[in-house]
């Protein structure tokens, strides 16, 4: 009997990593055919047409503060500084405690003023509006609101006082490239020429149209990677010098970050199953989002949950819809240097996943929500919530097996270095989709030096990632509260010095 | 010893390959970066002789005859590889975009003296999609005339971007009827190309003799329809007015909201009452629009009928419109008397702010 569930558990566990390798594989496929359609489609357009066009839609840009008072001024002018013909950057100050306000009047010469807004998604109570006497900051509007205890209630008043038919949603924190608006609405502009091969039904009744609205497919969010900004060198919230950092917990990140967004978010891309766009950065539809309500401050990873509401509007409403990627990296930001503050993120990320299984549970495996029901959601419950369980049991299963003494250790150890081997090759992959797609770092040896930074990846950092992810599992069985507001972070103005930023 | 499983000699085999993977992944990382790098001495090398040239041209000494770009390169030997050949189109390209009168027609010039054209012209005979949507480009952006009807088979393509690209060259190139390949199109525009065709056409100078009506009312593609109104707009051509009005019937309201808004921007007084008449049964969107356009049109009438609509209107995206547009049509005074004779609710939406000039506030309020 022993023997049976010894030899079960195994044959589950091996099925298991074959399944999740196999899915690996295939998104390395798929990602490199997307970032190589990508770079062919880029090679002959000149994005810069947009910043002519009076075509081009407006874009709000919206960036929550909460205490920021350190960097608030150089942040919001690098954000009114980004290239792109019609937009606005709406500043929602959160119910700061620090003089985060009164820089902004002070920097921006502000002055209250009457604003048409309407409360369409609800959010704590906003005390004022703001815009500046100056015309050089005519883009720049201020919220004073209330603290809404978290990212998603400031975004939502972001969302309500915005003007244009999109929104950008970023951290105040965060570093932009100047083109992320040009790159980032091109998918939106472009949608109906993915279609390769179309041959079109001309009708001869003028009301009829073959091609009518719903038949193609509606960008509803695009995103595009997130970096480290710890080693680099900026200036004037610029970054002058890119560089992969050089303590070893952001730098496992970076690793991370690359892997996530350049071979799983764009291998998805493919088959239009993203499952999610980062709070850091991601352009929505306005209209879409506001009809699902906008982000959810309840919850602890409203970025997934915004996304997945938006996609079951657009199917519970028969509409085409994608989620797309682009594989540019475009927003640059400070990961956690201590294991205290890391800890905490991760347990956040993986309390997040938690509820997102709960609230959307009737979506897994239900073929009524198409992709997002038999892929999406079926991938994030298998490979992504039930992995870190499954390799704990694992690794116990294995010490079980030692301490009987039923352990074939030759074996044991070309399976161990199958699964290290593969672990590093992806990595790899990864930095090289991200070369060829863009040449950020200034020296080769840098980069290779990343690569060799995933031989201690599986050893030192995946351990880590599994623990928090296991501890927020357990934190959210027991339904204990979250702390909003305590991620301390260095900050990254000119002097890379003792700057601690309380961030939210 | 004791035989091993298949499954493990498999295992090791793959363990292997994953490594030596590994090692060419790095290898191909290093790869990329050194040729990106001896690209980037190239360019920087090209970068030098271009900037000679047009320090001259711009400090106007001796340039066509003389002392060209031509001969500098050909004493370098620079455009002969095929590495070369496409980073100096490329700079050409974006010299040109930056460029305009005399160092226009000299880029212009080099293109063709360097046998540039003949590169661009072999792509676009690829079989590889890109490589040819590159070629077609690269004549556009070159303004390298070739006759249309070599274009026109291209605008037939199956891939959607050969035949947005050939679209795009049709446009720059043809003089007769440059819309003309609209009426094949089956496939739908994406906004991209549109905004390619007004780059264009605000390039070209010239006002296109197109028919945007016939379009607008025989298409059976809607993104045609859509592009044409647009289109419409941009020529201010005002015999596409009826094509546009009829569309006022159509089930689509997206597009019935970009008609009345063309309408609108054409300011087809004629409309003005059907708009009025329609308005009542339309959905917000279309409301919307029918405020903006009746607004655009202006007159006594038009006055009445939005001040009656920001009266009665619930929806706050349509006082929002009325109070824009009364806030253009009205002059101060005026507006002070309706603002007076509001509720204190309403007169929120004209809300003056002391501390900022008017310009300021209206630009604060996005009217």
């Amino acid at each position: 009997m022993q023997q049976t569930i010894i030899d079960l558990f195994q044959q589950f566990i091996f099925v298991y990593s074959v399944c999740m390798m196999c899915v690996y594989v295939f998104l390395a496929i798929s990602s490199f055919i997307n970032v190589d359609n990508y770079a062919k489609r880029n090679k002959s357009y000149n994005i810069r047409n947009i910043v002519s066009s009076p075509l081009a839609p407006g874009i709000s840009v919206i960036a929550p503060a909460y205490n920021e008072g350190l960097s608030i001024v150089s942040n919001v002018e690098a954000l009114l500084s980004l290239e792109y013909p019609k937009f606005e950057v709406i500043i929602i100050n959160d119910g700061s405690t620090d003089d985060t306000m009164d820089k902004l009047i002070q920097n921006f010469d502000l002055v209250e003023v009457n604003y048409l807004y309407e409360e369409r998604i609800k959010t704590k109570p906003v005390n004022r509006f703001l815009k500046s006497r100056n015309s050089a900051y005519d883009k720049l509007l201020i919220i004073d609101k209330e603290n809404g205890k978290g990212k998603a209630d400031a975004s939502n008043a972001g969302i309500n006082a915005s003007s244009f038919d999109y929104f950008l949603c970023t951290d105040v924190d965060c570093i932009l490239a100047q083109d992320t608006l040009l790159r980032l609405i091109r998918p939106f502009l472009g949608e109906s020429s993915r279609i390769r091969k179309f041959i079109g039904r001309l009708s001869g009744k003028q009301l009829d149209y073959a091609q009518s609205p719903d038949r193609q497919k509606k960008v509803i969010a695009v995103g595009a990677p997130l970096r480290m900004i710890n080693s680099a060198k900026v200036d004037s919230s610029v970054i002058v010098r890119f560089r992969p950092p050089v303590k070893l917990l952001p730098r496992f990140q970076e690793l991370e970050y690359i892997r996530a967004y350049l071979l799983s978010k764009m291998g998805w891309n493919g088959i239009n199953c993203v499952p999610n766009v980062s709070g850091g950065l991601g352009l929505f539809d306005k209209g879409v989002a506001i009809k699902v309500g906008g982000y959810d401050p309840r919850s602890f990873a409203e970025d997934i949950d915004m996304v997945t509401r938006m996609g079951l509007y657009m199917i519970q409403n028969n509409l085409r819809y994608a989620v797309r990627y682009i594989p540019v990296s475009l927003c640059w930001t400070e990961g956690p240097e201590t294991l205290k503050v890391f800890g905490r993120q991760r347990i956040r990320w993986a309390r997040g996943l938690v509820q997102i299984m709960l609230i959307h549970k009737n979506i897994i495996f239900n073929p009524r929500y198409g992709r997002l029901g038999l892929i999406v959601f079926p991938y994030n419950l298998v490979f992504e919530f039930l992995a870190p369980v499954l390799e704990t049991l694992g690794m116990l299963f294995y010490v079980y097996l030692i301490a009987i003494g039923a352990i074939n250790w030759h074996n044991t150890f070309i399976l161990l270095g199958f699964l290290y081997s593969f672990s590093i090759l992806m990595s790899t992959m990864a930095v090289l989709w991200d070369q060829y797609t863009q040449r950020q770092y200034f020296k080769t040896w840098e980069v290779v030096a990343l690569c060799f930074t995933s031989l201690l990846e599986p050893v030192i950092y995946h351990p880590l990632v599994v623990f928090f992810s296991l501890r927020g599992y357990v934190k959210s069985l027991f339904k204990r509260e979250l702390v909003w507001g305590d991620m301390q972070r260095k900050g990254f103005t000119d002097n890379q010095g003792d700057l601690s930023v309380t961030l939210n | 010893m004791d035989k091993q499983p298949y499954f493990i000699s498999w295992v090791e085999n793959a363990l292997l390959s994953f490594v030596v993977a590994s090692c060419v992944c790095i290898l191909v990382v290093v790869l990329l970066r050194l040729s990106y790098n001896l690209n980037e001495k190239r360019r920087l090398k090209l970068e030098g002789i271009i900037d000679d040239v047009l320090d001259k041209i711009i400090t106007g000494g001796p340039v066509l005859n003389d002392y060209t770009l031509l001969n500098m390169l050909k004493r370098r030997k620079v455009f002969f590889g095929k590495a070369y050949r496409q980073l100096l189109i490329d700079m050409l390209i974006e010299v040109r975009l930056n460029l305009s009168g005399m160092g226009d027609v000299i880029t212009r010039k080099i293109y063709v003296d360097c046998g540039l054209h003949n590169y661009s012209l072999r792509k676009t005979e690829s079989s590889r999609w890109h490589v040819k949507v590159q070629g077609l480009r690269e004549i556009i952006l070159m303004n390298y005339e070739i006759p249309d009807i070599d274009i026109l088979q291209f605008t037939l393509s199956r891939n959607t971007e050969v035949a947005s690209a050939a679209r795009c060259a049709y446009l720059n190139f043809s003089k007769n009827d440059p819309f003309r390949f609209l009426d094949e199109v089956n496939a739908p525009l994406s906004m991209l190309e549109l905004i390619e065709f007004f780059r264009i056409l605000s390039e070209s100078r010239n006002k296109t003799n197109s028919n945007f009506s016939k379009w607008i009312r025989y298409s059976g593609n809607r993104s045609v329809v859509y592009c044409c109104i647009k289109l419409a707009v941009y020529e201010k051509q005002v015999r596409a007015i009826k094509g546009i009005t009829a569309l006022l019937d159509v089930d689509d309201t997206d597009l019935r909201a970009e008609a009345i808004a063309a309408l609108g921007h054409l300011r087809a007084s004629e409309t003005k009452q059907l708009l009025m008449d329609m308005y009542s049964s339309e959905p917000l969107k279309c409301q919307s629009e029918i405020i903006f356009a009746i607004g655009n049109m202006g007159g006594e009438d038009a006055i009445a009928f939005i001040q009656s609509e920001f009266l009665t209107s619930t929806s706050f995206e349509i006082q929002k419109r009325c109070s824009g547009m009364l806030s253009n049509l009205l002059n101060q005074q005026e507006l002070e008397t309706f603002k007076n004779s509001l509720e204190e609710e309403k007169q929120y939406f004209f809300g003056i702010n002391r501390k900022l000039s008017n310009k300021q506030q209206y630009a604060t309020n996005y009217y």
